[in-house]
């Protein structure tokens, strides 16, 4: 088990030791992402002063506040990009040697992106959580955390990191076998972006595409932990199915991956890279 | 043709710091390292020269070309091809020079061959018969009409190479930069290339600075090198004057059946420049000044105690009197 | 200047011959932007079953700011898309070879790339406009002719031009590839009337950052809001003077640019 870390480690710290390298770049993504959810904020706030009810879908305007900001949260959590390695490695030509290497590719990139997720949250998520608690004073988010909601959201960002995780292997192997990295990527982004509640709350679709989105993993790398975190789920049971419901994704995703990694081994031994 | 004078490129790097406490120390502020990547170098390659320019890695070679191919600025000094300031000159230039990085490609990659030739055409402003000539004569000697049709990116590295090759050849540049152009060539696309940049040179007066590893490059192609090491040139001269000067250097090999103790140094009390030996399982590596010793000497020396199965006796090759050049720190 | 423009055909055609080569690639670049079009128009639509209005501003109207966003983006996108990779070019040592040419080195990285998938932003951006316009009640006149493609053109030089200053950071920061997509998705407000933000955001998005001109204004004008004379020498006088600092700053970068180690 040591020697396992031992081997992969490396990869985390290597990882955040890039990020930290490019400190210009750091800090003004940063400044950005918090642009952008200032900004959001003005987008609901014109929404609801126009709107005639206080509630929309389940959501008040302090609520849509609350979920804005949890989606960034969450986001940054379960922030990786191990298709974006992929294509790298592709362009590259490095993904011949790291196929022969003796060190599992797949648990390289799970290494490379804990190693973000690390950055993420140093840089990104502990500022953003500081901001939640100073709002939290004035404002009232509507949101109680009792200790089965902390330790069930905790459960929720872990499957909902490796679900993403694999959501961007599986995307990084398809983008191996068509060659055209930008499409892909554009592709996975715009359908990430309606599914996973990013654009809008997915209680805001109409029941027969809330159903499709209940299809798709990206639901399950956003929009289930938000609304744990939340109270959104009525019951503990509801909390324990969501989160049954997720591992169910890890295991399809699994099983997907490994479908597309054999493909991509295959077309790399018959094509010679 | 290319005249550079006191030419100096100090590169700034910043130093990353070292496990955790040593990252975040330099997130907030990097100490910054001067590296002094060429240091005051000065020559004159006269036009028709094939020139080559050799030292270690790090030592400066693909610095200096840089500079006279106009990427990089120096930090002081003067470097002049053709009458045109490299930097300042940029395109002027650029229609003077050819270059080849070994590492890189200036193809298109996912276009087919031909196409890199149709655009570069146009790009230089090649003539349709200048063009038809060229394309004949690479076709002749580099064999390129094989992949021609082929997209680059499904090209193997010798073949790649050729193109590239062809490629910086196709507007008939008065300076051919080569760095590294052999370098994972196997040994028929290494001649091909020598073949090609001498032909080059004899029927355009092409110069060329070639900078390689390897030393048979140098040997078929250069009269006079230039060796550079941590930055400054340590030896500029014609390949005959250092075969000349080192020409009192012999190698001996001797093939051995069983593992023997010999003792030169006790024996023969020579310094090391004098008397140089070296063991690789069977063989026995003699490298000798023979105005100090003789070759019969040493061969009844390892024969007396020893059985011999084999014996080759050569010159140094360059490759040992660079090194030994390497060792002395400049030439004398 | 002819031989520029030979060049550039040369690179068109190749690029359309590879396209009809990689069908499946050309495909899923289709599919990705039908994807992100209807995410933004879903918004849209999810969020006018709530309400009327936003600052006076109706679902159709937003319709024609959207499709007004549409166009300049397309145009800005289907011929300097290769502004994205500098910063990869400069990473992995491929600059240089730019540099060796006897070419603008610009218009030697822009020209090589021609995105037809450029083409479905401008198709949905003049459909839906084809599609909106009745319903808005709009008119036109003669000088429209001239005045809507000058906005439209000044849009599109303005995105190019961030594009630019943010690409060029990478001469000093390498990866700025994330700080061009961040500034580029700035755009992503001016989807939405101005007067939503707050007159420090409205300024930036006016005189700073002025993506106002690519999708606001031209929709405002359109709606009558301003008059033709005023809007246009506001938008082009704001395009030429994005685009001079934009490539001033390039060729700044260019002239102090290191090339990387081997």
């Amino acid at each position: 088990m040591h020697s396992f870390f031992k081997k992969y480690l490396p990869f985390s710290k290597a990882q955040m030791q890039e990020f930290v390298n490019y400190r210009a770049h750091a800090i003004v993504w940063v400044l950005m992402e918090f642009m952008f959810l200032v900004l959001q904020y003005f987008i609901w706030k014109a929404i609801y002063d126009n709107s005639p009810n206080e509630i929309i879908n389940g959501y008040s305007f302090l609520g849509m506040i609350t979920y804005v900001l949890l989606v960034r949260v969450v986001s940054s959590l379960t922030f990786v990009m191990p298709s974006e390695y992929i294509s790298d490695d592709i362009r590259s030509g490095a993904i011949a040697m790291n196929l022969i290497k003796p060190i599992n590719y797949r648990t390289q990139l799970f290494f490379k992106s804990l190693g973000d997720i690390v950055n993420s949250i140093v840089f990104f998520v502990i500022p953003l959580v500081v901001t939640l608690i100073i709002v939290a004073f004035f404002v009232d988010l509507e949101v109680t955390l009792t200790l089965p909601v902390i330790l069930a959201f905790i459960c929720s960002i872990i499957f909902a990191f490796t679900i993403r995780f694999f959501i961007g292997y599986i995307f990084g192997l398809i983008i191996f076998l068509t060659i055209n990295s930008f499409g892909i990527f554009q592709l996975r982004r715009a359908i990430e972006g309606i599914f996973s509640g990013v654009i809008i709350p997915l209680h805001f679709f109409p029941e027969w595409l809330y159903q499709i989105a209940l299809f798709l993993p990206f639901m399950q790398g956003l929009y289930v932990p938000v609304r744990i975190f939340m109270g959104n789920y009525e019951t503990n049971t509801d909390i324990l199915n969501a989160l049954l419901f997720q591992l169910m994704w890890i295991g399809i995703l699994y099983v997907i991956a490994i479908f597309f990694w054999k493909k991509a081994v295959h077309r790399l031994v018959v094509l010679g890279g | 043709m290319i005249e550079a004078k006191n030419l100096s490129k100090t590169f700034i790097k910043y130093e990353k710091g070292v496990g955790l406490k040593g990252m975040l120390k330099t997130f907030f502020k990097a100490k910054k390292v001067e590296k002094k990547a060429v240091d005051n170098i000065s020559f004159r390659i006269d036009k028709g020269e094939i020139v080559g320019y050799i030292g270690a890695n790090g030592a400066g070679k693909s610095t200096t070309i840089k500079m006279l191919a106009g990427i990089l600025t120096p930090s002081s000094g003067e470097v002049i091809v053709d009458g045109n300031n490299p930097k300042k000159d940029r395109i002027k230039n650029a229609y003077n020079i050819g270059v080849v990085f070994g590492q890189r490609t200036q193809l298109w990659w996912d276009l087919p061959l031909i196409e890199t030739y149709g655009i570069l055409k146009e790009i230089y402003n090649v003539s349709d018969q200048d063009y038809k000539e060229r394309m004949a004569f690479f076709n002749e000697v580099l064999d390129i009409d094989s992949f021609i049709k082929s997209p680059v990116r499904t090209l193997s590295l010798g073949q790649r190479m050729r193109a590239d090759i062809a490629a910086s050849l196709l507007h008939n540049p008065k300076v051919l930069f080569l760095d590294e152009p052999t370098v994972g060539l196997d040994v028929v696309a290494k001649q091909k290339m020598r073949d090609a940049i001498k032909l080059m040179n004899q029927k355009f007066q092409t110069t060329v600075i070639l900078t390689t590893h390897d030393l048979d490059d140098i040997e078929e192609l250069c009269k006079r090198i230039m060796i550079i090491d941590e930055g400054t040139i340590i030896y500029d001269g014609s390949i005959d004057k250092i075969k000349k000067d080192f020409g009192f250097m012999r190698q001996v090999e001797f093939e051995i059946k069983e593992d023997v103790t010999l003792d030169f140094k006790e024996k023969y009390k020579l310094s090391e420049e004098d008397l140089k030996v070296s063991r690789e399982l069977n063989k026995i590596s003699v490298q000798f000044n023979k105005n100090k010793i003789s070759v019969s000497e040493i061969t009844h020396y390892v024969m007396k105690h020893a059985f011999v199965t084999d014996i080759n006796i050569s010159e140094t090759s360059i490759e040992d009197i660079v090194r030994n050049i390497y060792e002395k720190g400049h030439y004398a | 200047m002819k031989r520029h423009l030979t060049i550039y055909k040369y690179f068109v055609s190749q690029h359309l011959k590879r396209l009809i080569e990689y069908r499946v690639d050309f495909l899923i670049g289709i599919l990705s932007f039908v994807f992100i079009q209807v995410s933004g128009l879903l918004f849209l639509y999810l969020i006018f079953q709530h309400i009327n209005a936003i600052n006076g501003w109706t679902y159709e109207e937003l319709i024609l700011i959207y499709a007004m966003f549409q166009i300049p983006r397309g145009i800005d996108h289907l011929l300097t898309d290769n502004i994205w990779l500098i910063p990869r070019y400069i990473i992995r040592g491929e600059f240089d070879k730019y540099l060796l040419k006897p070419l603008n080195v610009l218009y030697s990285i822009v020209s090589e790339r021609f995105q037809i998938e450029a083409f479905g932003e401008l198709i949905v951006g003049v459909g839906l406009l084809i599609y909106i316009v009745p319903q808005l009640s709009i008119t036109f006149a003669l000088y429209d002719l001239i005045v809507i493609p000058l906005l439209i053109i000044s849009g599109a030089v303005i995105y190019t031009s961030i594009k630019l200053l943010t690409a060029t950071l990478a001469f000093w920061i390498k990866n700025s590839s994330s700080i061009m997509v961040i500034f580029y998705d700035i755009a992503d407000f001016t989807k939405q009337p101005l007067s939503i933000y707050p007159k420090a955001f409205q300024f930036v998005l006016r005189n700073v950052i002025p993506f106002a001109f690519t999708s606001y204004f031209p929709s405002a004008y359109l709606l009558g809001l301003y008059d033709p004379l005023t809007i246009t020498i506001q938008a082009l006088v704001v395009a030429l003077v994005s685009m001079f600092v934009a490539y001033r700053f390039w060729k700044y970068g260019l002239k102090t640019y290191e090339s990387a180690g081997n």
